[in-house]
């Protein structure tokens, strides 16, 4: 068990703080006892405890009391009550009231090796899950928003200060600069990072658009009550994709509940507040007065706006994001990737990019997982039609060392991949484009 | 892995086009998978049509019934088949399967239809597909020679629920796979 987890036993009973103390002792943890509520309130104060063992009936202040005195300094104590047989409601009621766990009077050696075990892990897991906030909180953000470029020096100001108010904010931009990514980043450092992050999509219309926002109380055939987007976000924020493509009756219902802090499930009458920061994003930056957006809803969520540059307007860029996105799947794919060659970079670097990073994020996908690893290579970017192009001309050379090796491997396709150091994959895709036929073998 | 020169191997392994299947996948597999289990492939007829267990609800086929069709057809031998389908697989418990094998039987099916790109909504790409293709067979004959899912996230029997998991898991049988199938292919040899 973890030697660094400290406990204080409070118990009247000398011969109960003595054995359970010397049970946790053994078992690697700092143990320290009281004799009753006030001398554990005044080692509350001298030292953080992680488990409190409490017994519930005490002379002066009672277990139960106590609890609510140490859970009022520290919210997230692991409190077990101990208990004799006759009071099994109050070691109830103390659990209601915030205790983890309880033990009865006397104890099972198998009760007590439980709960030391039970105890220990959930401190270990609260601490691990604080670590794991604590990494992420650290490393999402960097890890998300790439680009050292002017335009996006800019945009991560934004950023940075979108995150640390509590206000609505437009994003505008084209598909797939990365808004949501964008959104993600302001959740990730705004107060509501723990809380949920979620996406209101434009794919749905009509009533089963209002559903999905305001949630049901009754479905259709008698189905489940479903809470909708709105409710779900509840302390988080609200990230709704395409604002401009929102119909007029949801633009209602999202202005109503940013407005007025509460929604209405369909088909009931009770109010249920809600509390979240909206987050729009739009294609482009919409002009007051625009027909299908109403005003007062653009007023009331472009309080700032931010704006994403396309991925031709910074193409110094595209190789860091394209290195973030082959490291990424590296990880995902558990192989080591060394970057790309240099004639890699430059197809990158010259392409287009209509669909902005998420093309090219498809692009790094797509090649990485056609390969095993190694460095990714121009012919691995190209699409099929330039490769199609490039080979139907019909290399000689390669086609004298695909026979060769097929020749050698007597027509065994695994072994003469092997023999040019490719996927059996790809040799039999390059075979087929080249019309090389096996001719020998089995 | 590769048997010595010399092993006794049983009978071969029937790569069946259940349906229209392409030829170039066919051809792949067909090339491709024999040499782990150390038997000879070829690809069968395009004799059974898949209709039969069609789900008209599900849209789906139902790949029990065709392992059921499999087994019963007569065949000389001992031969492993492995069924390969465009039409997208069920099982009654679940949503999908990517393929089915009867443990330790003759018979497993497999489809290539959520092994395609452009069911993901994105371009085709043969090689792609290819390599797909081939652990979901490689996984599939693995069962039918008795292997059973394994933990190792790099081994061709590690369980796949995704695509992505196809993607991640490797092409080929961990060590300790690697013995089980070595010793249900040849128990007199068996190693240890």
């Amino acid at each position: 068990m973890a030697g660094d987890i400290r406990i204080l036993i409070v118990d009247d009973d000398p011969s109960v703080r003595d054995s359970l103390g010397r049970w946790f002792r053994d078992e690697g943890c700092e143990v320290d006892v009281a004799g009753n509520a006030k001398e554990a309130l005044r080692k509350l104060g001298e030292a953080a405890w992680d488990v409190f063992l409490l017994d519930i009936r005490m002379p002066g202040m009672d277990g139960l009391e106590l609890q609510q005195h140490i859970l009022a300094v520290q919210p997230d104590a692991t409190i077990i009550v101990m208990t004799a047989y006759a009071s099994v409601d109050s070691a109830v009621r103390a659990m209601r009231q915030g205790a983890h766990d309880y033990i009865t009077k006397p104890f099972d050696p198998d009760a007590v090796e439980r709960l030391a075990r039970t105890a220990v892990e959930r401190r270990r897991l609260q601490r691990q899950n604080e670590q794991l906030k604590r990494a992420v909180a650290e490393l999402e953000p960097e890890a998300e928003i790439v680009g050292d470029s002017p335009a996006m020096r800019n945009a991560r100001r934004w950023i940075e200060a979108a995150g640390s108010s509590d206000g609505p904010i437009l994003i505008v931009g084209e598909r797939g600069t990365g808004r949501e990514t964008v959104a993600r980043a302001i959740h990730a450092r705004s107060v509501r990072r723990y809380m949920p992050f979620v996406t209101l999509g434009t794919a749905l219309a009509g009533p089963e658009l209002e559903a999905e926002m305001l949630g049901l109380e009754q479905g259709p055939g008698g189905r489940a009550r479903r809470r909708g987007k709105l409710e779900l976000a509840d302390g988080g924020t609200l990230f709704v994709d395409g604002i401009a493509g929102l119909g007029p009756k949801a633009q209602e219902d999202l202005l109503r509940a940013v407005e007025d802090k509460a929604i209405c499930r369909l088909g009931a009458e009770r109010r249920i507040p809600v509390d979240f920061r909206p987050i729009a994003a739009a294609e482009r930056e919409p002009a007051p007065g625009e027909p299908g957006l109403r005003p007062e809803l653009l007023e009331r969520l472009a309080v700032v706006t931010i704006r994403l540059p396309p991925l031709r307007e910074r193409r110094e860029d595209i190789e860091p994001l394209a290195e973030q996105f082959l490291r990424r799947c590296g990880r995902k794919m558990n192989r080591l990737f060394q970057g790309f060659s240099s004639a890699a970079l430059q197809t990158l670097r010259e392409a287009e990019w209509p669909g902005n990073v998420r093309q090219l994020q498809i692009a790094v996908e797509r090649a990485a997982v056609l390969k095993d690893g190694g460095i990714i290579d121009e012919h691995d970017l190209r699409p099929d039609a330039d490769l199609g192009r490039k080979e139907s001309d019909g290399d000689p050379d390669e086609i004298a060392r695909i026979r060769g090796a097929l020749a050698a491997a007597e027509g065994n396709l695994a072994v003469a991949a092997g023999i040019l150091g490719v996927d059996r994959a790809d040799l039999f895709e390059r075979m087929k484009r080249l019309g090389v036929e096996r001719t020998t073998g089995k | 892995m590769e048997l010595k020169r010399g092993t006794r191997v049983a009978d071969e392994i029937i790569i069946l086009p259940i349906g229209a299947a392409d030829p170039a996948l066919i051809e792949f597999l067909s090339l491709t998978v024999g040499q782990a289990f150390g038997r000879d492939v070829r690809a069968g007829w395009a004799a059974m049509a898949p209709d039969f267990a069609y789900d008209p609800v599900r849209r789906q086929v139902h790949s029990t019934m065709l392992i059921d069709r499999i087994e019963a057809m007569p065949h000389a031998g001992d031969p492993k088949v492995l069924g390969v389908t465009e039409a997208d697989l069920f099982i009654p418990i679940f949503t999908f399967v990517f393929g089915e094998a009867r443990l330790g039987g003759r018979a497993a099916v497999m489809s290539v239809a959520r092994l395609r790109e452009s069911h993901y909504g994105r371009d085709d790409d043969p090689r792609v597909l290819y390599r797909r293709a081939e652990k979901e067979a490689l996984h599939e004959l693995g069962h039918t020679f008795g292997l059973v899912h394994c933990l190792d996230y790099g081994c061709v029997m590690h369980f796949a629920n995704t695509v992505e998991d196809v993607d991640i898991k490797g092409d080929g049988f961990c060590a300790k796979c690697e013995r089980r199938l070595a010793t249900r292919l040849n128990p007199r040899r068996s190693p240890g």
